[in-house]
């Protein structure tokens, strides 16, 4: 207990100490102390298992680390940093993981523990920032443990905002407490904060401290006071909050009742029922703008809320009010006050009432749901007025259900089309077997509104024996039913009656009735069970039917389908008429099946315009995506459509096809694009898009990713996917075997003038500014590939060593694959093997493959026994076993002594420009295996 | 409620134009008052927050634009070229919320925000069409739902898949998949499986960054007031416009952003828009304490059984989108009952609902998405998000809307909020 309580004062002779050492040792305050490097070792150990990829392994790794107890807390907060100063996301995770694990019910012991640790680690902090954090960890941890050390902070400028929180979260009398006693000692600002907190715990001890503060001149100190008032609700206050300037603008009036409403509330709540009542009526008396509705509204529902049933009469009075708003919720309110006598008060209002308060009253009466009210909802149905029948429809259906239908056909032949349309929605709420005959016998004699209504509600129901009428009804000369007629086909139709839905089509004159009628004829096609037969009587008719209409015919036939549509469509598509054709073209891209493929690509082949090569190309896309094909079969299909000769758009279309195969072949071929500078941006993200594993699906081989992914790399704009791009990279270079030979972040690992050569945000930079010499490896290498990107200046020059000693002209003493920028007219007089990827001296590169300069390069590097291959940019530069190729003397005709060693470090050599490196890999192999 | 040195108040941002502007809108209120107009009355509005998704709402027909609002000037230049002559443009939404002439408030801000400008402008007596996800907590969510009703508001939360628009992979409405629910062939109780497999994207990538190095604040944005509630954390451009759903403290990542659109529907179809599910689990990493990350399952179990399945990484490669004990129905209505779609015909349909908002808030009548089923709907996303947080299971009082026996959990519903922001009046 005794050392509890002494780590909670700050000593000031601990604080001297602190002082001391930060005066000496700024450098270290951050990474100190390395007294203990087991506890160290251990700690790194333990952080390193965060984040937990499950809840288990986070919770067994937060009780490994508690293990280590308060110091390994202590430590591992030291190990935070300020925002942005380095990456401390790994030790975030750490002790955020500890905090989510701790604060499980049962974990008391290890609460505790970590929550002293964490106002330990606090009182040794300085940052503020930090400080910031750990005190929003002990928000979700800490309990009255904390509270006297969270007290500590109230008067700090930057975190006395979070220590309220915190003893907010916290909620006890004793944070109550802590936050009362510090109110009369900290300054201007932080009394906001502290009264906030006040008025939100409700603190009645607080009341005497804030009331003063209510005629505060700094505003926002006053106005929390009053919020804290108001919240606290003590009948004390009321002269306080009922006071406001006549002057105040319309804002803060409304914030002044907002204020003393919420203050009612409080009173009825402790118990003040009379108190809170007689203000709330004041209320109501004195806000009468309309422009105040929501106070009246509010006033009532306190009412309701304090006095229960018994506000039933406030709820009447509202009645009176010229406000819809307040009359609304008056009702609202009484909606739940339930009792037949109840119903009766209201029903004896009614007449009283103008028809809209009435209609408003039927509503409420309606949704209230008490059966009593139902003769009187059945003779509202019969009210002069509209305005109550609606109201009335909707409500006595609603109580009465199928019970009401015999009194709402009538309604049906209202002139209000609102009425109308209660009636249909009261009608769908009802199951067809009641509705539906008595609709079609009235669907002949009915108005015309009536008729529009009716079809819909047929329609809905798939009345199919309504069809007959439904065609009847199309000749009866108005337009609204005629529209709804022809709106109703598609779902009334029979097969039987394709011959008068084609008919209808061949006859209209209005355009935008082809469309509803071809879906009523795929509809009544459909309804063929025999597949084959589907289209036979729109084939039959196609032939008699004037050139003109054709079109009209062609395009259903697509959503129908059937070998012998299909073969009617295909020879249109060659048909002279050139609107016959376009026809043919469309219906043929929308075709449902498989077989119409192979016709499309033969139509793209011979395509005279663009726009028949693209919406051929488009449903062979779509149907190639849809097959239930494997996927190798699915890219050669594709690729067949590659092979013509295809514009932007087209390319595109293929692309999107690709996207849908994750298989190695669909890579490869959007890989093709990523040359083609109009499409690469859309060929790199459809590239990304197939290289992601996907679940349940195999997707393409991991071994041909990466270098498909490092190609399209460049061409990724957004930030997100680049992150994606690079941690697919990352995840199947580890898969295969590589290591990276750079950490991004400093030259860890290297060797040598790492003053030239700088590590800035994941790329190593020669600064020929400030030396030009060798940067090696720290670990030897023998047989290996390596990878890695480089990027030029104009002019540049460099050197990889490879299998080299440290020193010494690595091109002789060891190997030295040029790096170069061999365009450049500087170097017109190279001999071959200077160009850029030769082996120094002894083998010639290819030239031609490089980047422009300022472009990055992939390169890889394989060293394996005698063979070593150099790949610039998927091209193979050199590949040249180096014992054979020196045999006969070297081709600089020095000696390349070098050339035996087996192994050695790798490294780059400075010839005094501006080079850049990245996504530097490793790995080594057997070079028997 | 808020109260904050009004350092802006009267520096309206004039633009020149408003001088010369001739359209001239009567509002409602003058012309004597809510509900005393002839339908064709014209109602004002204002936009509060207009980046991302605000100019989305700029262009929302029913409503004659009369403000715009933001804490970005530049997003607040942008809206007003886009909203043209007669529109005024504000910094500090108190004073939008201060016209008299303004009905309707839009609030597409970040989530963090929503609950209190929601709560100011239900005080103030406006009508609220509010972005998703409703609000950042639980906590807030119930004060929304109190100030909307109490003060006789019209709420609408901006998602609508369960009243129009096709449902994700279906190719149909929600309506056909309310009437086979109802019908009562799919038996009782149901599953819901929310994912990939069943037609909906979880959107993993909008996740947060765990290690941001602070940027100085750009001139044209106030910062502070942008953080407004949420705690105060060095500045950098990943936190705001856009990529703010990636951190806890704004919003929660896919969950947040798109679980209103897919849970709704979801929670109506399974009848529980007065409820909450009892049981929580997730099944996920562990989160970094800002930024929001990844997760795998979330299981909701409602106390009648029904059961929300949020399967983050496909696992169920079979499971439909919805089953019971007799049936199951999946994207592109598949169904074991046979004929579905024509038996679907002859039921009667789901209760109607009112989904034209202005007309809703001329009748003074409940939106089909109100305060209340938002609030509901808002609090599966929320409860998963702390499920996901905590990683522990976790038992729920739908009632009184706290976990059981977990006091630790309960900070999480609640939140409190940076001085001196509060919710309470």
């Amino acid at each position: 207990m005794k050392g509890i309580i002494h780590s909670f004062v700050p000593s000031p002779y601990k604080m001297l100490i602190i002082g001391v050492w930060l005066i000496f040792f700024p450098a270290l305050t951050r990474a100190e102390p390395p007294q203990d490097l087991s506890l160290q070792k251990q700690l790194e150990e333990v952080v390193a298992r965060f984040p937990a990829p499950s809840v288990t392994e986070r919770d067994e790794a937060a009780e490994e680390f508690l293990r280590l107890g308060q110091r390994g807390v202590l430590a591992a907060c030291r190990m935070l940093s300020a925002p942005g100063e380095r990456d401390d996301s790994a030790v975030r995770f750490a002790l955020h993981g500890i905090t989510m694990s701790v604060n499980r019910p049962g974990s008391e012991k290890y609460r505790a523990l970590y929550t002293q640790a964490l106002l330990k680690a606090l009182r040794e902090e300085d940052n503020p920032e930090i400080m910031a954090f750990l005190i929003s960890q002990v928000q979700l941890v800490g309990k009255d443990d904390a509270v006297k050390a969270l007290a500590g902070y109230l008067e700090h400028p930057r975190l006395s905002d979070p220590a309220a929180q915190a003893l907010l979260a916290i909620h006890t009398a004793r944070a109550e407490e802590a936050l009362l006693k510090a109110l009369p000692e900290v300054s201007g600002d932080r009394k906001v904060i502290i009264i906030r907190a006040l008025g939100e715990m409700r603190s009645h001890k607080s009341l005497g401290y804030i009331h003063p503060f209510t005629q505060a001149s700094d505003p926002e100190l006053r106005e929390v006071s009053l919020f804290a008032l108001a919240n606290i609700g003590d009948p004390s206050s009321e002269a306080a909050l009922s006071r406001f300037s006549i002057l105040a603008s319309a804002y803060e009036r409304n914030r002044a009742s907002s204020r003393l409403l919420l203050f009612a509330r409080r009173l009825g709540e402790a118990g003040y029922r009379k108190h809170a009542a007689r203000i709330c009526q004041g209320m109501i008396e004195h806000y009468t703008s309309p422009r105040e509705s929501q106070i009246s509204c509010a006033a009532l529902a306190i009412l309701k809320e304090t006095l229960g049933e018994t506000a039933l009469g406030d709820m009447l009075r509202a009645m009176d009010s010229p406000l819809r708003d307040v009359r609304v919720r008056a009702l609202a309110l009484a909606e739940g006050i339930p009792g037949k006598e109840v119903t009766s008060m209201w029903l004896h209002e009614l007449p009283e009432r103008p028809e809209k308060v009435q209609a408003e009253i039927i509503a409420m009466l309606g949704r209230r749901g008490d059966e009593t009210a139902l003769p009187a909802l059945r003779d509202a149905l019969r009210s002069p007025s509209p305005l109550v029948r609606v109201a009335a429809v909707k409500a006595a259906s609603r109580i009465g259900g199928v019970a009401v239908l015999e009194d709402l056909w009538p309604l049906m032949e209202s002139r209000e089309p609102e009425e109308i349309a209660a009636v249909q929605q009261a009608f769908l709420r009802f199951p067809s077997e009641r509705v539906v005959p008595e609709a079609i016998a009235r669907l002949g004699h009915s108005g015309p509104l009536a008729q529009a209504a009716l079809l819909e509600l047929l329609a809905e129901r798939r009345a199919q024996d309504a069809a007959g009428q439904a065609f009847d009804l199309l000749s009866n000369g108005e337009a609204a039913v005629r529209k709804a007629a022809l709106t109703a086909l598609k779902d009334l139709v029979k097969s039987e009656d394709i011959g008068r839905v084609i008919e209808l089509l061949l006859k209209t004159e209005t355009r935008s009735e082809i469309p509803v009628i071809q879906d009523a004829l795929v509809a009544g096609a459909l309804q063929i069970s025999a597949e084959e037969e589907r289209a036979a009587s729109i084939l039959t008719a196609y032939g008699e039917i004037p050139e003109e209409r054709r079109p009209d015919l062609l395009r259903p036939l697509a959503r129908i389908g059937g070998e012998a549509a299909l073969n009617l469509v295909i020879r249109e598509t060659r048909n002279s008429n050139s609107r016959i054709r376009a026809a043919a073209v469309y219906a043929l891209s929308q075709w449902p099946e498989l077989e119409a493929a192979g016709e499309l690509i033969r139509i793209c082949r011979d395509a005279p315009d663009r726009k028949v090569l693209y919406t051929a190309l488009q449903g062979y896309v779509r149907l190639v995506g849809e097959a239930n094909l494997p996927a190798a079969q699915k890219t050669a299909l594709l690729e067949e459509a590659m092979e013509m000769e295809l514009g932007t758009q087209e390319k595109n279309l293929i692309l999107g096809g690709l996207a849908r195969i994750k298989s190695s072949a669909a890579l490869e071929l959007a890989a093709r694009f990523l040359d083609e500078p109009e499409v690469r941006d859309r060929a790199a993200r459809i590239v990304l898009r197939i290289a992601l594993p996907e679940a349940g699906v195999d997707g393409p081989a991991e071994g041909e990713i990466v270098p498909i992914l490092i190609r399209a790399r460049p061409f990724i704009a957004d930030e997100q996917e680049q992150k994606q791009i690079d941690s697919r990279i990352d995840q199947l270079m580890r898969r295969e075997g590589f290591v990276p030979l750079f950490n991004g972040k400093n030259l860890d690992g290297w060797m040598g003038d790492t003053q030239g050569y700088a590590a800035e945000d994941g790329v190593i930079v020669v600064h020929p500014d400030r030396g030009s010499g060798n940067l090696y490896t720290e670990e030897q290498y023998a047989d290996f590939i390596l990878r890695f990107e480089f990027r030029l200046t104009p002019g540049a020059n460099n050197g990889l060593g490879i299998r080299t000693p440290p020193e010494g002209d690595a091109a002789y003493v060891g190997m030295e694959l040029q790096i170069l920028d061999n365009d450049s007219p500087k170097y017109r007089d190279l001999k071959p093997y200077q160009y850029h990827g030769s082996i120094y001296g002894v083998v010639a590169a290819k030239r031609g493959y490089q980047k422009p300069v300022g472009e990055w390069n992939h390169q890889e590097v394989r060293a394996i026994g005698p063979r070593v291959t150099v790949i610039l940019n998927g091209e193979v530069i050199v590949d040249a076993d180096i014992r054979e190729a020196s045999a006969s003397g070297t081709m600089d005709g020095r000696e390349h002594p070098g050339l035996q060693r087996d192994r050695g470090h790798i490294g780059f050599l400075g010839h005094g420009s501006r080079v850049e490196f990245r996504n530097l890999w490793i790995k080594t192999v057997d070079p028997k295996g | 409620m808020m109260i904050r040195e009004r350092i802006s108040r009267r520096e309206f941002m004039k633009c020149a134009v408003t001088a010369a502007a001739a359209v001239s809108v009567v509002p409602r209120a003058v012309l004597g008052g809510r509900g005393y107009l002839a339908p064709s009355d014209q109602l004002t509005s204002a936009v509060i927050g207009v980046g991302g998704m605000g100019k989305a709402h700029l262009r929302y027909e029913g409503a004659h634009l009369l403000a715009v609002c933001d804490v970005d000037d530049k997003h607040l230049k942008i809206a007003l070229d886009i909203a043209g002559p007669g529109v005024e443009g504000y910094r500090d939404f108190r004073e939008v919320l201060e016209r008299p002439d303004i009905d309707i408030v839009h609030i597409p801000t970040p989530p963090h925000w929503h609950a209190l400008i929601s709560i100011a402008a239900a005080n103030a007596g406006k009508d609220i069409w509010c972005e998703k996800p409703m609000t950042r907590t639980i906590g807030e969510g119930q004060k929304v739902v109190e100030a909307v009703r109490r003060n006789g508001r019209i709420f609408r939360i901006n998602t609508w898949f369960r009243f129009r628009s096709v449902f994700y992979g279906f190719g149909t409405p929600v309506k056909p998949i309310k009437k086979l629910v109802e019908s009562g062939w799919l038996g009782w109780p149901l599953t819901a499986t929310v994912s990939g497999i069943t037609g909906f994207d979880w959107k993993f990538y909008w996740s947060g960054r765990t290690f941001l190095r602070p940027q100085p604040v750009p001139e044209e944005l106030d910062y502070e007031m942008w953080l407004g509630p949420a705690p105060y954390k060095p500045y950098h451009p990943h936190r705001v416009h856009n990529t703010f759903r990636g951190y806890w403290d704004y919003d929660g990542g896919g969950l947040g952003d798109m679980g209103m659109h897919y849970l709704d529907p979801v929670q109506y179809l399974l009848e529980k828009d007065r409820t909450s599910p009892v049981r929580i689990e997730a099944e996920c990493p562990q989160q970094h304490p800002d930024a929001c990350g990844s997760w795998r399952r979330i299981e909701m179990t409602y106390a009648d059984g029904c059961k929300i399945i949020l399967d983050g990484e496909n696992r169920d490669t079979q499971a439909p989108f919805l089953k019971g004990p007799q049936g199951y129905v999946s994207r592109g209505m598949e169904s074991n009952i046979p004929d579905l779609e024509k038996r679907l015909a002859s039921l009667p349909d789901p209760e109607p609902q009112m989904t034209d908002f202005h007309q809703a808030v001329r009748t003074r009548t409940k939106f089909v998405l109100h305060e209340e089923n938002a609030h509901r709907s808002c609090t599966l996303v929320n409860l998963a998000k702390i499920a996901v947080r905590l990683g522990r299971p976790l038992r729920f009082d739908p009632d009184r809307q706290i976990f059981i026996g977990d006091p630790e959990a309960n900070r999480l519903i609640h939140q409190p909020m940076r001085a001196p922001w509060h919710l309470g009046v």
